[in-house]
């Protein structure tokens, strides 16, 4: 009996933790209509503790969510709330634009560190892939070992730092796309879009009201509220033929002979990670098929270099439409 | 433009391989079947198979490209036509041309059948299901032709024939929608098949209308009243008691000389005629059954005759008369009498599996008369008679072929030169001469006489030219191989009529008796000679222990020509050509069983008083027969008989003395030597005869009757129970396949109603414990049969996007719950447990509702749903 009314103590727990984050939502929602999908999505990255990368053709709105996402939990006017920044990636751009400098301080006659933007707990990197590789690399170190190294120093990054990255795919020129070890740091890769005929016209009747309501956003949740949620969403259960399923998934993509460079163990580990945050977003405990099927394209694809346009298409979604076959035809009995 | 021939490329192969390859290896086994069937085909089915090949290969490329059926075949049929035209004319000898226009007629029939073939698969839609009908129809053709109705024999032709047409048809629906497979296949393949089973049916109907005679032997094999069934050649197999008896047509099968591994024995014979005083050399003579005299031009058969001028045939049921009493056709015996150099010769048959009806007896047979057979012998022997003959010596088994013995060969030579005396038939009766050299006309005839006139040329006596006829039958060619051969499948075997005559005659030079003796007693006649067909039994001799032995086998049976000359009377004459296999392997002769002595008293009637001291028995006596002179006393008799040495018989035991009664009826038979003596005239009244029998006579044998009228019942109810218990048989495997079939149908049509009803059985919806998983099931498969497919959607996304919109449930409650229950740690609650036990009936409510029954019934019935259920795999679709 105790027992019993410990998990529920937990569940009632867990349903309120769950509440702020659909608190949050909700928040983002009121600036960016029609894309709820995505911006679960791009929650789940947050409390899985990583980073998204938006891509899509300009005006889809990358900019406005990433903005939104982040005055919905940190908000520069006040010490509570994180520390937001954003900097637009151009070719000219330093390193040290980036992660600060060292400056001679007259008083002290010493060089004293001067911190860059990347000290902060949200970073909009607004078209990362016009920026040079060296700024390019010195942002990806940055959020894989949430530390900045300069001369003998290393700087610890903030406890959350979130990086919403957007990149443009249609100008080739001046740009330095991406490789694929370098998109491996990004959780998930998401493109935006665009918004159904209803909601099109929806934005378009009240498009006067976007930049006000960007004004008014308030901030819903405080640094503590997240971590706690990001501690809450390692609870999540998964089931061992979740687990199975992602492992053949990921396997799946080293025997398919269309694969030049298939899925590494790391891009399972993300995935699960994804998977956790995505169920706790969709007030669940547990993680079930869906949470596969909708997250797989999102997680993996970009991970995986593909022989040929045709299995770019299908490879992927053929694996996981096998075993979503599998497990609904799978009998377990807990 | 060079995908577009790759792809024709790729639809000609898969043409070819799936499609033309088994409809050619199908079109083999028919040809070959064929081939049995009719004789002008040659037995050469593999080149036929060949022409097919070609034309369907071809056709099946040509059609395949953007070309026209019309004019090409047009095309092609005036280039056979042109052909045939220049075969027809090219100066070669009558006889090849003739060889050739019917070899190039099969082929171009079966190019063109090929091509029309090729052309059907390669462009019509449904031609798959002709061909399969038209297959089906062959089959039958060649199961009826072979008389083979075990079941076992019709599932053997028909289980290919039915998978090649399920193949068929589903290939080429697969094969012509190769690239895009269409979403009702299942059904096209379904209307296919049953339309596949109407062409045929439809084609059995007017076939059957066409050919009715020929179903009708195939009705009569299944009518209980004929009581026969199909046997091989000459023969004919009673169904009741297994016996054979020779068939009233001449529908043989080659069974002379065949090399059956395990010929049936037909029955025993000795015949006490040999060439030589000293009974040193004994002379066999073959059994006849029955002639056919008369050539029917109209249906191009043999026939028997009734009114034939001078009948000699003595027919006779042994079986009908009494043991140890006789028949005698004493009109026969002065007949045959009056020829010269003739004998009466007695002849003692033991039937082992030959019919207890049949009568076979050397050439001129006139008395028959049934004898018992010995207690030691009754296993082996049904029945056994005496019959006597008159025998010319100039007849004799030896005679036929030229013999290597030189004993034989100076008694045949002794023969030739005797009836060398007959010049001409100038003497015979105009009514005689002419019914016996009676031909049909006809252009066969014609070439037949030219042949004749050919061969007999340099011959001047008919025995000259008898022998010249042999002899052209033993001709070898430049190679020193026989020209004309024996053969077990000359083609059709049935009535060799004119064409097939001609056919052996002119063309194959193979055949078996029958094709032999047709030719022969035409080419007789063409010369002028007086001959007719004899059916019965070839006699040989292969034992040199018991001289005068003769066994029979079922390979035995024989057709043969018998020729008339003036003065020596019907003679023995076969053409056939024997089969080498026979000369080497020879039947094993057994032992034969012991003879009977001669009955010289038999006599009928009821013991009247019995004298137990001197064993001696007043007997009323009723019909006696003298050394074969047979006699009734319309008052009985009453004779004295001696008692004291008869062995007394009932049924097969030994009585004694003591234990006969009065009132027994019974036979009494005496071997008494001093009766030898008693041989009255014809004329000599019965009283007389009675007279001079010797009183006491001592009698050697007395049989009791059992009860004769209860023994018959026995006997009728036996057969009836016989024919009932085969007749029975046969319905009854026809019965239970049917209900095999049924069940399995019914089976198949319920299988998806099983499933869903075992699903819901282990959902256990009542208990308190609900199985969740197979409620899941259970609801998934009801979708399922309801074309409301899941596809390679999460159960969650299907049930919210498509369940809950169609059909307004809960199911994406219950599949929200299922999922906690099946994915997390925490398990259900048991208010979630509850609502899982009150959805699945609002559920399956909600859906009657939305469908209307029949419909509904329809849809769950559909297996293919049910396969899909179980198979899909859209992960792994291309």
């Amino acid at each position: 009996m105790e027992q019993q009314n410990e998990t529920i103590e937990q569940i009632k727990q867990q349903s309120h933790e769950t509440g702020k984050t659909q608190l949050l939502i909700d928040n983002i929602e009121t600036v960016i209509k029609g894309k709820r999908s995505k911006i679960e999505m791009i929650v789940s990255v947050l409390l899985a503790r990583g980073h998204v990368l938006l891509e899509d053709n300009p005006g889809t709105g990358k900019t406005l969510l990433a903005r939104t996402l982040a005055q919905s939990i940190a908000a520069n006017d006040t010490k509570k709330g994180l520390q937001f920044k954003r900097i637009q990636f151009t070719p000219d751009l330093l390193p040290m634009d980036l992660i600060g400098s060292h400056i001679f301080d007259d008083s002290k006659k010493d060089f004293i560190f001067k911190k860059g933007p990347l000290f902060c707990n949200v970073l909009l990197a607004d078209e990362i892939n016009r920026a040079s590789p060296k700024v390019q690399s010195a942002l990806l170190e940055s959020m894989a070992e949430n530390q900045i190294s300069i001369g003998d120093l290393t700087y610890k990054l903030q406890d959350l730092f979130f990086v919403v990255a957007t990149q443009n795919p249609v100008e080739i020129e001046g740009t330095y796309p991406l490789p694929e070890a370098q998109l491996d740091r990004f959780f998930m890769k998401l493109s935006l879009d665009y918004v159904d005929d209803e909601t099109e016209a929806d934005i378009y009747r009240n498009y006067l009201k976007i930049d006000e309501n960007l004004q008014t956003v308030k901030q819903v949740l405080t640094l503590k509220d997240i971590l706690e949620l990001q501690a809450e969403v390692d609870k999540i259960y998964v089931h061992d033929e979740i687990i199975s399923s992602v492992r053949n998934i990921v396997t799946g993509t080293r025997n398919d002979t269309n694969v030049l460079l298939p899925c590494s163990t790391r891009s399972g580990i993300i995935f699960m990670k994804c998977l956790k945050a995505f169920a706790f977003v969709n007030n669940r405990t547990f993680v079930i098929e869906d949470d596969i099927k909708t997250l797989a394209q999102a997680v993996l694809h970009h991970r995986i270099i593909f022989k040929n346009n045709d299995a770019r298409k299908k490879t992927l979604s053929n694996l996981v439409d096998k075993e979503i076959t599998r497990l609904a035809k799978l009998k377990i009995n807990n | 433009m060079k995908t577009d021939k790759k792809n024709i490329l790729i639809r000609i192969l898969l043409h070819l391989i799936f499609l033309c390859i088994p409809s050619v290896i199908a079109t083999a086994f028919a040809l070959k079947g064929l081939n049995e069937y009719y004789a002008v085909l040659n037995n050469n089915w593999f080149a036929q198979t060949c022409f097919f090949l070609a034309g369907i290969f071809t056709a099946c490329v040509l059609f395949n490209f953007r070309l026209r059926f019309l004019p090409i075949t047009a095309i092609l049929i005036i280039i056979l036509i042109i052909a045939r035209t220049i075969i027809s004319n090219i100066e070669l000898s009558e006889f090849n041309t003739f060889f050739y226009l019917v070899r190039f007629q099969v082929f171009s029939t079966l190019f063109i059948t090929g091509w029309i073939c090729g052309w059907g698969f390669s462009r019509l839609k449904n031609f798959s299901v002709i061909f399969a009908a038209i297959i089906a129809v062959i089959a039958i053709f060649i199961t009826v032709s072979k008389s083979d109705f075990s079941f076992i024999g019709i599932l053997k032709t028909f289980l290919p024939i039915i998978l090649f047409a399920v193949y068929i048809i589903y290939m080429s629906a697969a094969v012509r929608n190769i690239t895009a497979f269409s979403r009702g296949r299942f059904f096209t393949f379904l209307r296919n098949l049953i339309g596949t089973l109407f062409l045929f049916l439809l084609m059995m109907f007017i076939v059957g209308l066409l050919m009715k005679s020929t179903f009708t032997d195939i009705e009569k094999m299944w009518d209980r009243k004929t009581e026969k069934n199909e046997a091989d050649g000459l023969l004919e197999r009673n169904i009741i008691d297994s016996t054979y008896k020779m068939k009233d047509r001449m529908r043989p099968n080659p069974t002379f000389g065949k090399g059956k591994d395990n010929p049936e024995p037909m029955f025993v014979a000795c015949i006490n005629n040999y060439l030589d005083d000293e009974q040193t050399i004994p002379n066999p003579l073959y059994f006849v059954s029955y002639y056919l005299t008369n050539f029917d031009s109209f249906t191009e058969t043999f026939e028997k005759d009734s009114i034939v001028p001078y009948n000699d045939l003595f027919q006779i049921v042994p079986s009908e008369i009494d043991l140890y009493f006789s028949k005698t056709d004493t009109a026969i015996m002065n007949l045959a009498l009056k020829d010269t150099l003739t004998k009466i010769v007695d002849i003692d048959v033991y039937n082992i599996n030959l019919s207890p009806k049949e009568f076979v007896a050397p050439i001129t047979s006139f008395f028959c008369q049934p004898i018992a057979i010995e207690n030691d012998y009754k296993a082996q022997f049904k029945s056994a008679y005496r019959a006597k003959s008159v025998v010319s010596d100039l007849n004799s088994a030896y005679f036929v072929y030229p013999s290597r013995d030189e004993l034989l060969l100076m008694y045949q030579q002794q023969r030739y030169d005797m009836l060398a005396s007959v010049e001409n038939f100038d003497d015979l009766p105009e009514t005689f001469y002419s019914y016996y050299t009676g031909l049909p006309n006809n252009d066969f005839i014609d070439s037949l006489k030219n042949l004749t006139e050919m061969i007999t040329a340099s011959a001047e006596t008919p025995v000259e030219k008898i022998i010249a006829i042999r002899n052209h039958f033993f001709a070898v060619d430049e190679f020193g191989e026989p020209i004309f051969k024996y053969t077990e499948n000359p083609g059709i075997p049935g009535i060799p009529g004119a064409s097939k005559l001609a056919h052996f005659l002119f063309e194959s030079h193979k055949g078996y008796c029958a094709h032999f003796a047709g030719v022969t007693l035409f080419m007789l006649r063409a010369c002028g000679i007086p001959a007719r067909l004899t059916v019965g039994f070839a006699t040989i001799d292969r034992s040199d222990k018991n001289k005068g032995w003769y066994w029979f086998y079922e390979d035995q049976a024989h057709a043969w020509v018998q020729i008339y000359f003036p003065k020596f009377g019907w003679l023995d004459f076969d053409t056939t050509i024997g089969n080498d296999d026979m000369e080497e392997s020879p039947q094993p002769d057994g032992t034969p069983p012991m003879q009977i002595n001669k009955a010289n008293f038999a006599g009928t009637g009821k013991i009247t008083t019995l004298d137990t001291v001197n064993k001696f028995i007043d007997f009323a006596l009723e019909k006696m027969t003298i050394n074969d002179n047979e006699y009734i006393f319309e008052v009985p008799r009453q004779i004295i008989f001696d008692m004291t040495s008869a062995k007394i018989v009932r049924d097969t035991a030994n009585l004694k003395f003591s234990e006969l009664s009065d009132n027994d009826s019974g036979l009494s038979l005496s071997f008494d030597e001093t009766l030898d003596d008693i041989k009255p005239a014809i004329n000599t009244p019965k009283d007389e005869v009675f007279e001079m029998i010797p009183k006491p006579v001592k009698i050697d044998e007395f049989r009791i009757d059992v009860d004769k009228e209860n023994k018959k019942e026995d006997d009728k109810s036996k057969v009836d129970s016989n024919l009932q218990k085969s007749s029975k048989n046969k319905i009854s495997i026809l019965f239970i396949c049917v209900i095999i079939f049924v069940v399995i149908l019914i089976l198949i049509i319920a299988l998806p109603y099983i499933i869903f009803k075992y699903y819901k059985y282990k959902a256990k919806l009542k208990s308190q414990n609900v199985n969740i998983f197979y409620v899941y099931k259970t609801s998934m498969f009801l979708l399922n049969q309801l074309h409301c497919e899941r596809k390679n959607l999460t159960p969650l996304q299907f049930a919210s996007t498509v369940t809950d919109k169609k059909y307004e449930t809960e199911f994406e409650k219950f599949i929200i719950i299922y999922l906690q229950f099946k994915y997390s740690n925490t398990g259900i609650t048991a208010d979630e447990r509850n609502f899982v036990k009150d959805f699945y009936y609002n559920f399956e409510n909600k859906i009657h509702k939305k469908h209307r029954k029949i419909e509904m019934i329809k849809r769950f019935l559909n297996i293919k749903q049910t396969l899909k259920f179980y198979t899909n795999n859209y992960g792994t679709a291309k």
